[in-house]
């Protein structure tokens, strides 16, 4: 069997991240990565064709994300905000749910690109992207919410 | 739509259309203390061989300890999520903060930190070396050495060298091999008479050299008596010079093991009478004493009063029950860590 090499979360893997990170400063990674739960699947519209403009964005905007209670700038540091998150999916659904800690912190792994200089091919590398200790939890049905 | 960054306070929230091929891994408190440490170590992942009995499972490595991977199962839809700047559909020029899920977690990898009888899983997996005539071993079509052996051994590389140690485990011709109970009878009583030939005191430090030439006429070949005397070195000496010291009680217990087993190894029982007296026998005068029940205790047991048995403690030597000691009629299938996580979700 051959032994697969899992790194260590890079050090430096906050020095390369552009985007401005919306998060509360708990949630916050230094890869940016953060972890979201909920009960169900968010069912996407279809998928754009491929015939679509190259400027056609990587992404789908599905909701909005809100933390009701987070005051930034709350000089007791309370965290009561956890209590309280919701999501709006499209513009009648809304999940209520809240940040939790994780009784295990989770290790984000992915494939680690080897640079073509490498010793051989096949040797399948990973890493550990990140360190997760918080996610936040939907573990209700969504309820209906009027525009 | 508004594109601001935030909406009534929200965070605008995306999927993206490509979606990342992640997984999520526990990291209980040891893990997540070597990972995040100051210099944190690289894991390795590994796994056994698959074969129509058992399905192959994975391992988590550190330098010294073995995790066992479990896939562990949600109801629920986890999401990892990055900050991201969207350009905007409908308007250009404004790009739109937010957060998107860029990979959906199928399954979570819990890691349990396993106590492995490596010992056991190292004797299976590692042909039997029944003869000192060394030169009549047949060359193997697919001889395997101390690497290949390691490959396929689901544990750390501390845990495997303490193994390899501990069953005196050896390579000729990059082969590897391990003595029989009664090849290392052999050896240990060639050391002791060795050493009375050359004069050397047990308690002191032993010229190993010196010790191997002179037990080389009684044909035992070097390489198979310095993984014996590595053994039973005093835990905290340093070989100077090619002296090392054995440690008295650690010997004398090795040495009434092996006895042990390569007496009753086939599950026949001998007179405890008789096996003290050639256990005693083959220990130097000075040691003798400590050829105690309390010193084999743990390592026999006693069908009767007044017989007694080698405690193996689970795998037998060489019936290789074990999976890995059939690698090499497996092909490379399930060899992949993903590949096999992906068959057991079903």
């Amino acid at each position: 069997m051959p032994t697969i090499t899992l790194h260590p979360p890079d050090p430096a893997r906050g020095s390369n991240t552009n985007s401005e990170n919306p998060l509360p400063q708990l949630l916050q990674t230094p890869s940016g990565l953060a972890i979201l739960e909920l009960q169900g699947t968010i069912n996407m519209p279809s998928t754009p064709e491929e015939n679509s403009p190259s400027s056609h964005p990587a992404a789908t905007k599905v909701g909005q994300l809100i933390f009701p209670d987070y005051n930034p700038d709350d000089p007791t540091g309370s965290t009561a905000w956890m209590k309280r998150v919701h999501l709006y999916i499209g513009r009648h659904q809304r999940l209520t749910g809240e940040v939790k800690k994780l009784a295990t912190p989770l290790g984000v792994i992915r494939r680690k690109s080897v640079q073509a200089d490498a010793m051989t091919e096949d040797a399948e590398q990973l890493e550990i992207m990140e360190i997760v200790y918080y996610k936040v939890l939907f573990s209700s049905r969504p309820e209906p919410v009027g525009e | 739509m508004s594109t601001s960054t935030q909406d009534h306070q929200g965070i605008a929230f995306y999927v993206a259309h490509e979606q990342q091929n992640l997984r999520l891994l526990e990291l209980p408190p040891i893990l997540l203390e070597l990972l995040t440490s100051q210099h944190p170590s690289k894991l390795s992942l590994k796994s056994t061989v698959s074969t129509e009995e058992t399905s192959g499972h994975a391992v988590l490595c550190s330098d010294n300890q073995t995790f066992q991977l479990r896939q562990v199962h949600s109801s629920n839809s986890v999401f990892l999520l990055q900050p991201s700047c969207i350009a905007n559909d409908t308007d250009q020029a404004s790009a739109s903060h937010g957060m998107t899920t860029v990979a959906k977690c199928e399954a979570t990898l819990e890691a349990i930190p396993q106590s492995i009888q490596c010992t056991h899983q190292l004797k299976a997996a590692i042909p039997v070396l029944s003869s000192l005539e060394v030169d009549n071993i047949p060359p193997s079509t697919q001889p395997r050495g101390k690497l290949a052996i390691f490959d396929d051994c689901p544990f750390s590389v501390r845990e495997f060298e303490q193994a390899w140690k501990d069953i005196c485990a050896l390579e000729v011709d990059g082969q590897a091999f391990r003595p029989s109970s009664e090849v290392l009878w052999k050896v240990w009583r060639s050391i002791v008479s060795g050493c009375i030939l050359k004069g050397f005191s047990f308690d002191q430090d032993i010229d190993v050299s010196s010790l191997a030439r002179t037990i080389e006429e009684d044909d035992v070949p070097p390489f198979v008596m310095r993984p014996v005397v590595e053994r039973l070195r005093v835990n905290n000496g340093v070989a100077l010079h090619g002296y090392l010291r054995m440690s008295p009680v650690e010997s004398v217990q090795w040495a009434g093991t092996v006895l042990l087993e390569a007496r009753t190894e086939d599950g026949n029982a001998m007179s405890v009478a008789a096996f003290f007296n050639d256990w005693k026998d083959g220990l130097p005068e000075s040691w003798r004493r400590y050829a105690t029940w309390e010193t084999i205790k743990g390592k026999s047991m006693q069908p009767s009063e007044d017989t007694i048995l080698f405690n193996g403690s689970g795998l037998s030597a060489g019936k290789g029950s074990y999976s890995i000691t059939k690698a090499e009629s497996n092909g490379p299938q399930a060899r992949r860590w993903h590949e096999k996580f992906k068959s057991s979700r079903r």
